[in-house]
């Protein structure tokens, strides 16, 4: 039930009490994060004549138990999002909710409902071991260390740390500093996690370590999670939703099935062993929606099966050509799209 | 209640991790303190030349309190901009506003917990500032007042620098200035001094504090007849000016950092 609102610092309305805060399940539409219409521009120059946007009029709504994704190239508006739903970057215009259903004048309440990684592995003390780290974040947010011990050991445990239990924050891996990093935000059991950039600079078994522990976060304990990344196969696997956001403008919010049938071109890729004469391949590119990349000893046709009914006489028109050119077939196989060309589609910028 | 007693938990078990931690640093620390002093102190005896044995008691007694005011004030004036300064280098800074407590809470604890491990610090400089110099130290109740009052508002005037470093960042030359300013003071005495840089030192938050601590432990005065002295409330008017000044100035420094995005750049 939504009730009136206090808007006490510009641009923020408090809703939930903190009493409530690990069993929150958000208010009747389900979500746990607002934001309506929230912009920030940046005033420029010495009279302040210029204005930066970096976040025009976003709306979107992040429900419980949810990993929503918001996709971007650099300078998007990703993070400058994240830090107006945490407090640390004041909205120029627009409302952040968080939480449910009463409201709360404490902006201390707001601030027990989010757990958030900002920046990768600049969020520990290089100088306090892994084990102080957490006790020093779990006593900042109002827990003894008799409250905390078992679900920091725990914690460790699912991150595979504890073993780095006793050494310096400073000393660990990258990824290990990630990974400690969340678990400092977890600490307190925030409903809402909110992880800006958790795989930049990455291995790939680290990424793939906090990509696992993320799903479980969401799967087991119904948390929700507001993840930006550049990496898309970390979006597709964990997120529920994704939004896209460029210039600052959120471009659109779905599904990553909604958006490869919206905006992403399946392709039927017919390779061939060794090479095509020029007569054959100027045949085949005339067709539509089919381009022909030559290798060192094969072929690669590949035709655009968006056109629907038109693409698939396509198809057959290109084997009839291959057939006639005596080519030998090694491969035809149907490439669905992948959310890196769906984003590079919609952003005109590299995902990754 | 519980809250508040947790995070000066974390704050205090912070600080005497480090401190156990880089126990090595905190000796140098405290020797190049003494340092600095051995070499202010034979430098103005030897310039004072041969005086009485009174004198010269009341002059080194002069110089330790001073030194030991100026010593508190110096961690007192660096903690605050450090503090800022690494939260934003490591990235912990915006966590800390993510505390469920107003940041000037947060930083009072620390503020606090800082000055409990400065004292536990300041107990061997002590002991070889004494030692060397042969005085005796009385800690009466209105020495201690006296103290008390000056160190808030440094506390204050440090809040006020750390609101500059919030909004400016690379502010570590700021403190140095007045460290070395307060420094002077401890040592000299402002009774021969043009009216000019009376008024000048009556502004800052450091020098009328130290003159009334140095005659206050040379000539020990009851706390009635110190807390009615004008010099004591002029002390106390400076001093709740300063944390007035310095609250107000890190409240509205937090809200433009906020505004301007600052609080995660360096």
């Amino acid at each position: 039930m939504e009730g009136a609102l206090f808007p006490l610092e510009k641009g923020v309305v408090y809703h939930e009490p903190m009493d409530v805060l690990v069993k929150n399940v958000g208010d009747e539409s389900g979500s746990m994060v607002e934001l309506r219409e929230i912009s920030k521009w940046y005033a420029r120059g010495v009279l302040h004549r210029r204005a930066t946007h970096a976040v025009r009029g976003l709306s979107l709504k992040i429900r419980t138990g949810e990993v929503f994704g918001l996709l971007g190239p650099n300078g998007a508006g990703k993070t400058t999002t994240v830090k107006m739903i945490c407090g640390l970057i004041r909205p120029t215009s627009g409302d952040v909710r968080l939480g449910a259903d009463r409201q709360t004048p404490r902006q201390a309440q707001r601030r027990q409902l989010i757990g958030a990684v900002l920046e990768g592995n600049r969020n520990v003390y290089w100088n306090l071991t892994a084990w102080e780290n957490l006790l020093y974040y779990a006593r900042l947010r109002g827990l003894s260390r008799r409250d905390v011990a078992p679900r920091g050991r725990a914690l460790l445990d699912l991150f595979e740390l504890s073993a780095k239990r006793t050494s310096l924050a400073g000393t660990l891996s990258r990824g290990m500093q990630q990974k400690l990093a969340v678990c400092c935000a977890l600490i307190a059991e925030p409903p809402i996690l909110l992880v800006d950039e958790p795989t930049l600079g990455l291995d790939v078994t680290s990424a793939r370590a906090i990509e696992s522990v993320l799903g479980d976060l969401v799967e087991k304990d119904g948390r929700s999670v507001l993840l930006t990344t550049h990496n898309m196969k970390l979006a597709e696997s964990l997120c529920h939703r994704i939004g896209i956001i460029r210039n600052g403008e959120l471009l659109r919010v779905g599904t990553v099935r909604e958006f490869r049938e919206l905006f992403g071109r399946p392709l039927c890729h017919i390779e061939c062993a060794g090479s095509l004469s020029p007569e054959t391949r100027t045949r085949l590119a005339r067709q539509p929606g089919t381009t022909v990349e030559a290798g060192d000893d094969t072929v690669r046709i590949s035709v655009d099966l968006s056109a629907g009914h038109e693409a698939t006489a396509c198809v057959y028109a290109a084997l009839r050509t291959l057939e006639e050119a005596g080519a030998r077939l090694l491969s035809l196989r149907r490439e669905e799209p992948s959310l890196e060309d769906v984003f590079v589609r919609m952003t005109g910028a590299g995902g990754s | 209640m519980k809250r508040i007693a947790c995070l000066f938990t974390a704050e205090l078990s912070h600080r005497l991790i480090l401190l156990r931690r880089y126990a090595l640093g905190t000796a140098a620390d405290v020797l190049t303190f003494y340092l600095v002093f051995v070499g202010v102190h034979f430098s103005i005896r030897s310039i004072v030349g041969e005086v009485g044995a009174a004198d010269l008691q009341r002059l080194a007694t002069s110089q330790v309190v001073g030194f030991l005011a100026f010593y508190f004030s110096s961690m007192v004036l660096s903690s605050i901009g450090n503090y800022l300064r690494e939260g934003v280098e490591q990235g912990t800074l915006e966590q800390l506003f993510l505390a469920p407590h107003p940041f000037l809470l947060v930083l009072g604890a620390r503020l606090i917990s800082t000055f409990i491990i400065d004292v536990l610090r300041v107990v061997p400089l002590f002991f070889l500032l004494t030692a060397t110099t042969g005085v005796r130290i009385a800690f009466t109740p209105a020495g201690l007042l006296i103290f008390f009052v000056l160190l808030i508002g440094v506390y204050g005037f440090a809040v006020l620098l750390g609101g500059l470093t919030l909004l400016f960042k690379r502010t570590g030359q700021l403190p140095f200035l007045f460290q070395v300013l307060f420094l002077g003071l401890g040592f000299s005495s402002l009774e021969g001094a043009s009216a000019g840089i009376r008024v000048v030192t009556a502004v800052l938050p450091f020098a009328r504090g130290v003159a009334l601590l140095k005659s206050t432990t040379i000539e020990p005065m009851s706390i009635g007849s110190v807390v009615a002295s004008a010099g004591f409330l002029e002390l106390g008017l400076n001093a709740l000016g300063y944390v007035l000044i310095g609250v107000l100035f890190f409240v509205w420094s937090e809200r433009v950092a906020k505004n301007r995005g600052l609080l995660g750049r360096y």
